[in-house]
């Protein structure tokens, strides 16, 4: 879609040269500023981190001990880190796994259901996005009262003979996981309904209608109309999601505490590293280099996974233009 | 007219299955829609409960019984006795409004200028500088937060309330960046080229030409912008811990409240998501409208 503004054409006394400079004042004189940014918080950030995790916190001495610690924490050994890697690794990959699975396709079968104009579909796809726009402080918060042993989740269960964990859902190894990933699915069924919606109500109609004509269903329609044609803005999103595996997480925080007995059974790895930085609020006194070492350790393995998807999505897939 | 015709062509004749299929998609809607609304509804009714002890009432009553008095007066206590770090809830209300402000308006400045750049100019470092950007968006970085904190610490931003907002709102590649780059992918550059030839500059291009034009998809995506700021709790808890806003103040809050606190917590929380149900309400066609995403191949 980029345009070649080099404006040879459009030169208005002939001074191409003076034009030109004119252009690049207003496109570096602006972009300067992100450019800035980007580096100092994104590169600057990055590098800084790398190195700290080759650096003793403390003494700032050069060292692997970091990753050493995380190994041991990887495989399972107690260490004065705090916290287990493993297990938030596996708990992340979970809900990794639950997004990409379970709550992508949930999102679009639903935008495709609004998008046919279901009865009441304007009603839904008002309420649907109610999870987006409503802080999850105040979701997770209702979440959590609702569900309360003695709450109406706690009597219907009581009322039909069913026996929630004596402290309730959250607080119960058990169950913990298994709480937050409802949630999460609960939670996310609206997360990119609009945008989905959208790539869809831009769909020419004349293609669905000739679809109609040669007898194509409703899931044909889906998968081999619709799917294609919104393939721009759902491999953006797919890949957005992909880029986010490390970070995928439920509301582990919100829902079950920062130093929760059970915040260990259902911590992810983005609620770890926010615990070891974080440390209740005190200031400066976080893991940073053993959170450094297992960012830079886990980024390494996941990289060409990503960067994988990423060609397959963008140079095997064809985009259809319409 | 021929919308009309459209929308009772055969594209809204169904089947007996599909329409079967669409009665079954239909109910499972409308619990969803139920699950969403009922505890709201649930928790504004125990907010307006006199500050005793919920779970003792709940069970003597049963879950959903509704108070014989309300107290509506819980709403006035929750802005004058909930408070974190010596900010009081009116204060947070406070703090919510000029982060939302400044933070809507530095990432939606920086991020259209920089998406409007990149969609319509060919320069120098051009390609480098939007691969770099893509890039950094899909490599799954984590583990840099400490960096990141004390980064802050040494730049004197930790705690400095709207400069650090400022300072930290001035990058313009995200995921907004890309919502951005489509809109103005898409507006035609002969307006442009009118300008230019009636000697216009390319600011008076893009603050007179370009930007009124992608203003209605800017105005939704400043919408969803505003609202995540508003209820953005990890940035204020992190980074700005005097300064609490109403989404971090209620969620420190709720580590401490006791049993009998909770309908004026409650209260807090009614009152926390009022103001973006009206928003969303009246923006939310608006939204459905204009949002887009894409532009990972540049």
């Amino acid at each position: 879609m980029q345009q070649d503004k080099t404006l040879g054409k459009t030169k208005k006394d002939g001074s191409m040269g003076s034009f030109r400079r004119g252009q690049l004042r207003f496109i570096w004189g602006w972009i300067i500023i992100p450019i800035i940014s980007w580096l100092v918080f994104f590169l600057y950030v990055n590098m800084s981190s790398f190195i700290q995790a080759f650096q003793d916190r403390v003494t700032g001495e050069w060292t692997f001990k970091n990753f050493v610690d995380f190994w041991r924490s990887l495989t399972g050994e107690n260490f004065s880190g705090g916290g287990r890697i493993d297990i938030a690794l596996g708990n992340t990959m979970k809900f990794f796994f639950l997004g990409l699975v379970v709550n992508s396709p949930i999102q679009l079968f639903v935008a495709y259901f609004l998008f046919k104009k279901i009865l009441g579909y304007k009603f839904y796809r008002f309420v649907f996005y109610f999870p987006v726009i409503i802080s999850n402080v105040a979701m997770t918060g209702v979440f959590k009262e609702f569900i309360e042993t003695a709450g109406p989740l706690g009597q219907i269960c009581e009322s039909l003979g069913i026996a929630l964990p004596a402290g309730g859902l959250l607080n119960s190894s058990k169950t913990v996981v298994g709480t937050v990933m409802v949630y999460s699915v609960w939670d996310s069924i609206g997360l990119h309904m609009l945008l989905y919606c959208g790539a869809m109500a831009r769909i020419p109609l004349e293609v669905l209608e000739s679809g109609r004509l040669d007898g194509v269903g409703g899931w044909r329609e889906l998968i081999n109309l619709i799917l294609p044609l919104i393939w721009p803005t759902m491999s953006t999103l797919l890949m957005l999601q992909i880029t986010g595996i490390l970070g995928a997480s439920g509301q582990i925080l919100l829902l079950v505490g920062e130093n929760d007995a059970f915040t260990l059974r259902a911590q992810t790895l983005s609620h770890w590293i926010f615990s070891q930085v974080y440390k209740g609020g005190n200031h400066m006194q976080g893991q940073y280099s053993l959170v450094s070492a297992t960012g830079l350790s886990l980024t390494l393995v996941m990289l060409p996974f990503v960067m994988f998807v990423r060609w397959l999505f963008l140079e095997k897939i064809p985009t259809v233009e319409y | 007219m021929s919308k009309k015709v459209k929308e009772t062509s055969i594209l809204t004749q169904r089947s007996k299955p599909e329409k079967i299929v669409f009665g079954i998609i239909f109910a499972l809607f409308l619990i969803y829609a139920v699950s969403l609304i009922f505890p709201f509804v649930w928790m504004a009714v125990l907010s307006l409960e006199e500050a005793k002890s919920l779970n003792t009432a709940m069970k003597l009553n049963g879950a959903f019984y509704i108070p014989e008095v309300l107290y509506f007066s819980n709403y006035i206590d929750a802005f004058t006795t909930m408070e974190d770090n010596g900010v009081n809830f009116i204060g947070m209300l406070m703090n919510s409004a000029w982060f939302v402000g400044i933070g809507l308006l530095f990432t939606m400045f920086w991020h259209s200028i920089t998406a409007y750049i990149f969609a319509k100019y060919k320069f120098k470092g051009r390609n480098f500088i939007y691969t770099c950007a893509i890039f950094s968006m899909i490599v799954p970085i984590i583990g840099s937060s400490g960096a990141m904190y004390r980064l802050m610490a040494e730049l004197n931003l930790y705690d400095s309330g709207p400069l650090y907002l400022m300072v930290t709102s001035c990058g313009g590649f995200g995921g907004t960046f890309l919502m951005m780059y489509g809109i103005f992918a898409n507006i035609s550059w002969s307006y442009a080229e009118a300008v230019f030839i009636d000697g216009g500059s390319d600011n008076t291009v893009f603050f007179r030409i370009m930007l009124p034009q992608a203003l209605p998809a800017i105005a939704a995506m400043a919408v969803n912008t505003g609202i995540g700021l508003w209820n953005n709790y990890g940035t204020a808890l992190m980074y700005m811990p005097s300064t609490p806003t109403v989404a971090s103040g209620l969620y420190k809050i709720s580590l401490y409240i006791s049993d009998h606190g909770r309908p004026i917590y409650y209260a807090g929380l009614i009152i926390s998501i009022v103001p973006v149900l009206i928003i969303y309400g009246f923006m939310s066609g608006s939204m459905m409208k204009n949002l887009s995403i894409g532009g990972l191949k540049g």
